[in-house]
């Protein structure tokens, strides 16, 4: 049982007043100091917690001056907001008190102190520094306590006087064993920081400046976070490491060389150049520093480090070829064009749901984020199966799900997610009263029309396809049933085959039914552009159904494209309605549907032409899928409608994920053009790297289905103003070369060249550009002609630019 | 949560006399299990340094914390150096071939191997071809003249640390060898890869390897390419990089994958977890072998019929404990799983090495069955013919079952990883309740 705490003690706790309890407890025995401790952590447990504070250093004097052990003192300097606030402890009366208590664990509690907290607050660290000085021991070489003599140092008006002061020398090498030790490092205050006494103090004793260049050294060897070894390398640079101390540490720089971290390995090259002018330098380190500086990817380094070589050639004839020879890269591997690449086919969808249970279970996954039209498509045909089979079941199988208002249902949701809830609900919902179905009665002349709204949304995107169905479903399902839907595909990417269509049309003939208006367009649309064969053909011709007739005709006239041009638009300064900054310029694309468009094709076949950039939302991945899902015969369309997401990533260097969409496109069919040679400009300069790895995908997959050369032009012309950075397109075009396409590659170069060349000033990447497509050229044999190259190749210097046009020319002009 | 106790003899150090590895843990106090000569420093150096700073890295949401130190094993003919990055996403090992080690065969073993900061500056400052000499462990001289350099650490040990090591053994037995390619292609494809988190996957292409955005049939998935970068080091000495992985296939969801370069003497190899902020523990690799009497029993014969060797002969095996391969197969799963085996993807066999710590309750302690238990415990799961139902918090769940077996559940969960991480814990307590599931004596 805790005994009371002294009257005078609690006054003192409860009118803050660290004054009033010191004077009490002086006036304690040993023995009853140690009898009121647990009383008084039990007495301020309510205060502490108190986010208002005030209370902690009253509190903390009490425990300082109470407590029977160093244990039992630190869990109670950590409570509540004692842990943060230490600081506020006077610092003078504690000193005192625990003077006058002679405790022999001073010691240990300077320790415990200082090993488990972060002593920045300067009035914490004296304190324990205090404690420390009280118990006679040194100052505890600990992480936390180095922090809190920097943060001391940093605190007085003269560091560099402070840092000498006291016996904190053995501090100093804490600096370079803990690893984040450095952030102290890169604070200046004024330009009177640690950093500045610290480099006084090495100038002023050699041991010091020797151990400092070691330590930094050492933690640069030893690697971690950018963050924490960049203050290291500011070290070196301003301690200005003399040729002599660089040439006894070799061994060390050459180490710090293949670092991970570019600025070290810049670091370690400027230094052991400094070396080698000053003569320290052996020429057999020299090669081996090249050695491991030619296989970085930093080009900066390697364009030093070749210049330095060939300046050391020159210095030392005996030495000469070695050190030429060592500069030989490892030539370019030769592109090897390979046979083009087999198109897999595209995998079947998945067989049917069969029950209530598993479409609970796919619904669940829908639910959890697997939106692809494989799970979508499957839950939507077993569903309106099993609804005119077994509705109860499906609605008790179903239900669960709804429970959660946060999965579906959310006032947020837009589109056709919210469709899929509204027709989840419908399906669950029981059987209506007479009054309601009256009341729908009504509802159901202004309602059909209201079912088309979403087509005319400005917003709109093939996505409103599903949003349609969705709709489609909830409002016939329960008055109008069909027993199957005809639009789900057979394939995963969207396609349905012709023959498979003409069994559901012929079962819905002899069943006395009609699919659903919007559920039948959608089949028409998602027939491949394969001819079916006659077969299919001479039935179709039997069907007698409206809806057979419309299949017929597409069978006969095949799909139906709209004309896609593309046109420039202009920014001129102007903002997005988020008050981002608009393009320039940018190219986008326009639409125009086919004459005799049915409603579908009218609204997601035309595209307006808007004189500024427009901006578009967030295209997550999964819906790219739907859009290919819903036109997967259109891949022209559905390039055209992912077309601002994906210039608006390319010029805002923003991460999006429209990127994965060109893969997909691959293999969808249906002609191309300004559309989808745009979406690959802007998919090839996206800045994010998992969207180029998809852009090289796309490069291969798409074979010959793509004007190249049309793509090319595209690229120069929207590179050349510098709306987009050229140097990322060309990684994605020497990946591709790289991986066969290499026909493909050369003429995209080559369209892309004349733009490019005509810009006063070339552009970053270009000389990238003009190398790879020479190697292309070499690899093909081919004989061309680039406009503006001569004039390029003709100009003097010795740029890599130039030599780069010199190549090519000679390369298209068949000499070696 | 428990702790891992170190107590070192001396601080490991690196000095004129040679390489000096202290040891704690395991059958002795200070164990000592090999010393000799190993024939190429730099390389054994440079593999021992990736080791050690796997076990100190968390790739995933980063913040130091506590690491746990290496485990070195001496098996037969090689060593072994194991560790697990701290957000138990990387598994590392090193193997010193018999071809890179030249003195007394290594005792056997498993231990806790002390590589400090002093000791890592100075690995890296290695240089030269002589040979090196190596001594892992103190000798009995050097114990007994103690002068009071003891180190001592108590690091907390994470259950997670423990399960991924044991996840890390089902999930290597699936894997195959899908490319190989040579060290300068290999530099070439490591300098290019993008540090993007997200998942990329890898296919053979021509001399080299190439990435692709959607996975194909003979694909390796890398997600995170930054947890790569401890195999740079020793590229230089590299002769080859092989790539493995499970089978995958259009549609897989991301996948584990190892990655081995390999040296005349010493091979190195990283095993990655799906995605970077997946780690190994919460696999559920496990989960799926869980096993009848039958395998803990005979789990328990062939563990005393195991003799430390590097690599386990099924054949021999099936000789001495007269049982038929596939359940010597399950068993050593079964062992794996309690820390008492690896598995070496390079090989494809098992190798004895029994974890210093105790990892016999990682399988009892996985959350997913503790909650499993829980719910059966509470009365929750009412199993009927075709299905079972489960009620857990407010929301009742549907497992199905066919033929007695769950395949699937109506859980968020599930929905999301759709076995890709094992049964989820509602399909565990319908399989307990159903009789299905025995305790695991490990």
């Amino acid at each position: 049982m805790t005994k009371e705490l002294p009257a005078e003690l609690a006054r003192a706790i409860d009118k803050r007043s660290p004054e009033l309890a010191y004077a009490y407890l002086m006036t304690l025995s040993e023995k009853e100091r140690k009898a009121a401790f647990p009383a008084a952590v039990a007495y301020t447990r309510e205060e502490l917690s108190d986010w208002r504070g005030g209370y902690e250093a009253v509190a903390g004097l009490v425990f300082l001056g109470c407590a029977p052990t160093a244990k039992r003192a630190m869990p109670a300097l950590n409570r509540g907001g004692l842990r943060w606030r230490r600081g506020s402890i006077p610092r003078q009366l504690a000193l005192d008190l625990l003077a006058a208590r002679d405790l022999p664990w001073l010691g240990e509690l300077a320790s415990l102190w200082s090993t488990r907290s972060d002593l920045s607050n300067v009035a914490e660290w004296q304190l324990v520094d205090g404690i420390a000085g009280l118990a006679g021991i040194e100052p505890p070489v600990t992480a936390g306590f180095t922090r809190g003599w920097i943060a001391w140092v940093r605190a007085q008006p003269d560091p560099a006087e402070a840092i000498t002061t006291g016996p904190y020398a053995a501090l100093l090498p804490m600096l370079f064993e803990d690893d984040t030790m450095g952030r102290e490092l890169e604070f200046t205050f004024h330009g009177k920081g640690f950093n500045t006494a610290l480099l006084r103090l090495a100038e002023d004793d050699p041991e010091v400046r020797a151990m400092l260049v070691d330590g930094c050294l050492a933690r640069l060897l030893r690697g971690g976070r950018p963050g924490d070894l960049r203050p290291f390398v500011a070290l070196h640079d301003e301690l200005k490491v003399t040729p002599a101390e660089i040439g006894a540490r070799t061994a060390d720089y050459l180490g710090l060389a293949d670092a991970t971290l570019g600025t070290v390995a810049g670091l370690a090259q400027r230094s052991l150049r400094h070396a080698h002018e000053a003569g320290l330098l052996e020429t057999d380190t020299l090669l081996e520093l090249t050695a491991i500086i030619l296989r970085r990817k930093e080009k900066g380094l390697i364009k030093t480090q070749i210049t330095w070589v060939r300046t050391a050639a020159k210095r030392h004839p005996d030495r000469r070829t070695e050190l030429l020879a060592s500069l030989d890269l490892p030539a370019e591997p030769d592109l090897l064009p390979s046979a083009p690449l087999i198109a897999l086919p595209v995998p079947e969808m998945p067989p049917p749901l069969a029950s209530p249970a598993e479409i609970a279970e796919e619904l669940t996954a829908i639910l959890g984020g697997d939106r692809s039209i494989v799970s979508l498509e499957r839950v939507l045909a077993a569903i309106v199966e099993q609804y005119t089979r077994d509705h109860r079941a499906l609605a008790d199988a179903v239900s669960p799900l709804l429970t959660d208002r946060h999965r579906l249902g959310h006032e947020r949701a837009r589109g056709y997610w919210a469709a899929l809830g509204r027709m989840l609900c419908d399906v669950v919902r029981p059987p209506e009263s007479r009054s309601m179905w009256l009341k729908e009665a009504f509802a159901d002349l202004r309602a059909d029309h209201a079912l088309a709204r979403p087509l005319a949304d400005p917003e709109r995107s093939p996505s409103v396809l599903l949003e349609i169905r969705l709709a489609t479903i909830e409002r016939y399902l329960r008055r109008s049933p069909v027993p199957r839907l005809v639009a789900t595909p057979t394939h995963r990417n969207g396609h349905l085959d012709a023959e498979v269509l003409l069994g559901r049309l012929e079962q819905a003939e002899r069943e006395g039914w009609q699919p659903w208006r919007i559920d039948l367009d959608q089949a028409l649309l998602r027939l491949p552009r394969t001819d079916p064969g006659d077969g299919v053909r001479r039935r179709a011709e039997r069907l007698a159904s409206p809806a057979g007739q419309a299949f017929t005709a597409v069978l006969h006239n095949g799909h139906a494209d709209p004309l896609v041009t593309a046109y420039a638009q202009e920014g001129g300064g102007g903002r997005y309605p988020w008050y981002g900054l608009l393009p320039d310029r940018r190219v986008a694309v326009t639409m125009e549907p086919p004459a005799k468009a049915n409603a579908v094709e009218a609204a997601l076949f035309k595209l307006r032409r808007d004189k500024k950039p427009q901006g578009s939302p967030w295209v997550p991945g999964s819906t790219t899928q739907i859009w290919t899902g819903a036109l997967p015969s259109h891949r022209e369309v559905v390039a055209a409608w992912a077309l601002p997401s994906l210039a608006m990533a390319a010029e805002r260097n923003t991460g999006s994920e429209t990127g994965q969409i060109l893969p997909l496109l691959a293999e969808n069919h249906g002609p191309t053009g300004p559309a989808t040679q745009l979406a690959l400009v802007y998919g090839m300069c996206a800045p994010e790297a998992t969207d180029r790895v998809a852009a090289v995908d796309a490069l291969l997959a798409f074979g010959s289905g793509v004007d190249w050369r049309a793509t090319g032009r595209h690229l120069g012309d929207c590179a050349a103003p510098g709306s987009l950075v050229l140097s990322r397109a060309a990684g994605v075009l020497r990946d591709a070369a790289e991986a066969g396409a290499v026909e493909t590659v050369w003429a995209i170069c080559v369209g892309a060249l004349p733009a490019l060349l005509s810009t006063p000033k070339p552009r970053v990447g270009t000389t990238d550009i003009l190398q790879l497509a020479e190697r292309c050229t070499r690899t093909l044999s081919r004989r061309d002609h680039v406009d503006g190259l001569a004039e390029v190749a003709d100009r003097g210097g010795g740029s890599q630019f130039v030599s780069a046009a010199r190549g090519l020319r000679d390369a298209l002009a068949g000499l070696p | 949560m428990s702790v891992a106790s170190y107590a070192y003899a001396r601080p490991s150090a690196l000095s004129d006399g040679g390489l000096d590895l202290q040891t704690s843990g395991g059958q002795a106090a200070n164990p000592r299990f090999f010393e000799g000569f190993v024939t190429t420093p730099q390389p054994v150096a440079l593999g021992l340094l990736a080791v050690a700073d796997v076990a100190r890295t968390r790739y995933y949401q980063p913040t130091s914390r506590a690491s746990l130190d290496p485990v070195v094993t001496g098996s037969r003919d090689m060593l072994r150096f194991e560790s697990f990055s701290g957000c138990c996403g990387v598994y590392a090992r090193m193997d010193v071939l018999p071809a890179g080690l030249d003195g007394r065969t290594p005792d056997h073993g498993t231990t806790n191997v002390d590589v400090n900061n002093p000791l890592r500056l100075s690995l890296s400052r290695i240089s030269g071809l002589d040979p090196l000499h190596l001594a892992v462990g103190p000798d009995e001289l050097a114990v007994s003249t103690m002068d009071g350099t003891l180190v001592e650490r108590k690091v907390p040990l994470p259950g997670r640390w423990l399960r991924g090591f044991a996840e890390v053994a089902v999930i290597a037995a699936g894997m195959e060898p899908r490319a190989s390619i040579g060290a300068a292609e290999a530099a070439d494809f490591l300098r290019r890869l993008p540090n993007d988190r997200k998942a990329l996957w890898v296919v053979p292409a021509g001399r080299s390897l190439r990435l692709t955005s959607r996975p194909v049939a003979g694909a390796v998935c890398v997600s995170g390419g930054a947890r790569l970068a401890t195999l740079r080091g020793l590229l230089r000495h590299a002769t080859s990089l092989t790539v493995f992985g499970p089978p995958a296939g259009p549609g897989s969801p991301p996948l584990s994958s190892a990655w081995l370069l390999e040296t005349p003497t010493v091979r190195l190899l990283l095993t990655l977890s799906p995605e970077i902020s997946r780690g190994f523990s919460g696999e559920g690799a496990v989960l799926t072998q869980l096993a009848d009497d039958q395998t803990a029993d005979d789990a328990d014969l062939v563990s005393a019929m195991l003799a430390w060797d590097p690599v386990i002969d099924v054949d021999g095996l099936t000789a001495a404990c007269n049982l038929p391969p596939e359940r010597v197969r399950a068993a050593l799963t079964l062992l794996g799983t309690a820390g008492r085996v690896g598995f070496d993807v390079t090989e494809g066999a098992y190798f004895h090495r029994v974890m210093p710590f105790g990892t016999d309750a990682a399988a009892r302690l996985n959350p997913r069955l503790a909650g499993a238990r829980a719910l059966v415990d509470a009365g929750a799961v009412r199993p009927f013919a075709d299905r079972a139902e489960v009620v857990s918090g407010e929301t009742t769940y549907q497992v199905r079952l066919v033929d007695g077996r769950p395949v699937g559940c109506t859980c968020q969960w599930w929905g999301k990883y759709r076995g890709g991480r094992g049964p989820c814990k509602h399909q565990l307590a319908a399989l307990i309740s159903v009789g299905a599931l025995e305790e695991v004596a490990a």
